[in-house]
């Protein structure tokens, strides 16, 4: 395909007109990408970005203030020491998991109708990792000391692998987002021009790294890609892991279990995939990508969802009876399941398994609103599900039968509401940066979002023109990474409409 | 096990400095500021808890007396509300506080419910301690069993890291470096330009 040099005047003049059936498949791909990054905001944009702004500087006040008044204010006291913070790193660094591993598996297996998710994808996890991170300083009594993790490296605390393990997560997940940046970045530079925007056009160029998607370009980047999706998933694992390992080497009951790794794991997964749910359908709705992200999207990522809700209620279930059962250490089992915390346990046994499963069962409800239900609920249950991991085996008594308590105070609740905030505000802010959909691949897959689907329809088109062309070898493939893959079974399509 | 593992705590007044190693509950020095004086003994000698009783000299009956724990890490100011007991008819306000570390500790009270006072009008200094006799200290401090493969074991992990960080930089300064040069070299195919 020619270059397609146009200016931001008549890509506007385009868009304002909306993504009309007039225009190709690539065409409305790159306008819809680009979209958000070039037009005026609405006043609904701007509304939602204060108002999200508001609240994140409120959460940053509320630290400040526990700051000064020590995590006290915050509700925590000696007998309930680990609490809402924790539980926010580890949901928020969670949901990130989702993200990115649901790209990595579908990248590595070739599956091409997540073309249209994988940024979506990408991006929430690179905004969540940030924000769970972050989280640690609220968490902990003396920030101002965290730098000495570095200078008194103590190899023996939990702690100091989690910080090298969030810290490799995080440095995965910025090159696994970037990567498969440079070629929207060329394809934006080549479409705006440099006219509007000088400054953002030289920052592109420099991160395209003179992109031209020349076959030996493909393969270098796509090795990389490919490379990077194969670390972060064991990576993913292993972090997670790690982080549940902060709880399992303490002598805690209701933490110190062996289950905890694959625990923490699947809970991660499961609400990612949820969460990606949440970002896709909020953005379709918001961006108008209804083309592009389809019933199809949402109804197979429900299936993801819905198969690792139930390996997490079996989870569940296995950590309940294998120490209930003895009674040995079962104090907080009680607390949990008919005691103070009965209620937000049974809240996640409902809206965390029940309903998001029999949503996802059910034909007539297993559409794009009955899935965005099921997932936030997922994403809040499985928040809450956290916070009766943590707080029943934290104000257990080790000693005597005095059990504490812990009371959320607006402190905490203001941070961790900040934190919710931050997701939406940094998708946003972000998206008004760099293309929203990965067009480079979008525009390999097609408009049918799957060479599958392609090759299921198309199979004697597709010899007719690609064994014609002498490139057979291309054909059908499955991963949509050959080197005019796109192009190919893009003229494909167009053949089979006419 | 559970025995030798126990912590049973002693609490002594600091002043004395006298580390009780056995016996019954033993009487604490007690401060008294205006109105309000305050004590703190160990149920008895095996006991997980302390007793922290706080006197209020007019015998105000029902009065609320709030108890602390001084603590920089979980107060700005250094205490930390642990409970609130009422003044009964024998004129005291009585708390059970089962100690969660050892040390030097001070506790202290004030007239007033938990949510209207936030400092203590009358405090004393104990130390908080273990069961100093009897028990040896490999039976508390359990001999981990990674203890002699730990070392080997930190190695390991951090070169299993450095790997990590290896193959995820190496992946991105190869299509840094890689990537540019092949657009220096040679002209852009059929996608071109995109």
């Amino acid at each position: 395909m020619k270059e397609t040099e146009v200016n931001e005047l008549a890509f506007l003049a385009k868009t304002g007109n909306g993504a009309s059936g007039k225009q190709s498949w690539a065409e409305d791909v790159r306008i819809a990408a680009v979209k958000p990054m070039v037009e005026r905001t609405t006043v609904r944009w701007r509304l939602a970005v204060t108002v999200l702004t508001l609240v994140v500087l409120a959460g940053i006040g509320a630290w400040m203030y526990q700051l000064a008044h020590g995590l006290g204010s915050a509700g925590y006291n000696d007998q309930a020491f680990w609490a809402v913070y924790i539980v926010d790193v580890i949901a928020f660094i969670g949901v990130s998991y989702g993200g990115a591993v649901i790209s990595a598996i579908l990248r590595l297996t070739g599956q091409s109708w997540r073309a249209p998710l994988t940024r979506l994808a990408e991006g929430t996890a690179l905004v969540t990792v940030i924000i769970g991170a972050l989280f640690i300083f609220p968490h902990l009594g003396r920030p101002e000391r965290f730098w000495e993790i570095l200078v008194y490296v103590n190899t023996s605390s939990p702690l100091f692998w989690d910080f090298m393990a969030i810290g490799t997560y995080i440095l995965a997940t910025l090159v696994f987002f970037y990567l498969p940046l440079i070629p929207d970045l060329a394809i934006v530079n080549g479409m705006l021009g440099r006219s509007r925007h000088p400054v953002r056009y030289k920052i592109f160029k420099a991160l395209s790294l003179g992109w031209l998607g020349n076959e030996r370009q493909r393969r270098v980047l796509h090795g990389a890609m490919s490379l990077v999706a194969l670390i972060i998933i064991p990576l993913a694992v292993s972090v997670h892991s790690v982080l549940s390992w902060a709880f399992a080497t303490t002598s805690r009951p209701g933490w110190a279990e062996t289950i905890f790794p694959p625990y923490f794991v699947i809970a991660a997964l499961y609400s990612g995939t949820a969460l990606v749910i949440v970002v896709a359908s909020a953005f379709r709705k918001g961006y108008h990508l209804e083309r592009f992200i389809t019933k199809r999207h949402f109804v197979r990522l429900g299936y993801v969802m819905a198969a690792l809700g139930l390996v997490y209620a079996y989870l569940t279930l296995a950590d309940l009876l294998s120490e209930g059962y003895t009674g040995i250490t079962s104090g907080w089992i009680s607390q949990t399941v008919s005691g103070r915390y009965a209620i937000p346990f049974w809240f996640y046994v409902l809206a965390g398994e029940v309903l998001p499963i029999a949503i996802v069962a059910i034909k007539r409800t297993r559409n794009i609103a009955g899935l965005t239900v099921a997932s936030i609920g997922v994403v809040i249950s499985l928040w809450i599900k956290r916070l009766v991991i943590v707080l029943p085996a934290a104000t257990q008594p080790l000693i005597g039968s005095h059990w504490g308590t812990y009371h959320f105070t607006w402190v905490s609740i203001t941070i961790t509401l900040a934190g919710v905030a931050a997701i939406p505000l940094g998708l946003m802010l972000l998206f008004r940066f760099v293309p929203l959909l990965s067009i480079d691949e979008m525009e390999e897959v097609g408009e049918l979002g799957s060479t599958e689907q392609v090759s299921e329809h198309t199979v004697a088109a597709q010899e007719l023109l690609l064994v014609g062309a002498g490139a057979s070898s291309d054909v059908g493939n499955g991963n949509g990474h050959g080197s005019t893959n796109g192009h190919r079974i893009h003229a494909t399509q167009s053949e089979v409409k006419q | 096990m559970k025995s030798i593992t126990r912590w049973i705590i002693a609490a002594t007044a600091a002043a004395a400095s006298v580390l009780m190693a056995s016996g019954p509950a033993f009487a604490a020095t007690s401060l008294s500021s205006n109105s309000l004086t305050l004590s703190v003994a160990s149920v008895s000698a095996s006991s997980d808890n302390l007793i922290l009783t706080a006197q209020e000299a007019s015998g105000d009956v029902g009065q609320s007396v709030t108890f602390f724990v001084q603590t920089t890490e979980f107060s700005g100011d250094g205490w930390m509300a642990v409970g609130t007991a009422a003044v009964g008819s024998s004129g005291k306000a009585v708390y059970t506080y089962t100690p969660t570390w050892t040390g030097s500790t001070q506790f202290g009270a004030v007239a007033g419910s938990d949510g209207s006072v936030s400092v203590p009008s009358v405090t004393q200094t104990f130390q908080v301690l273990r069961d100093p006799t009897g028990v040896p200290q490999s039976a508390i401090e359990y001999a981990r069993p990674l203890g002699t493969t730990g070392g080997w074991l930190v190695k390991g992990l951090l070169t299993v890291i450095a790997i990590v960080w290896i193959l995820i930089l190496g992946s991105l300064v190869l299509v840094v470096v890689r990537v540019p040069r092949l657009a220096r070299a040679g002209a852009p195919d059929d996608k071109g330009g995109r």
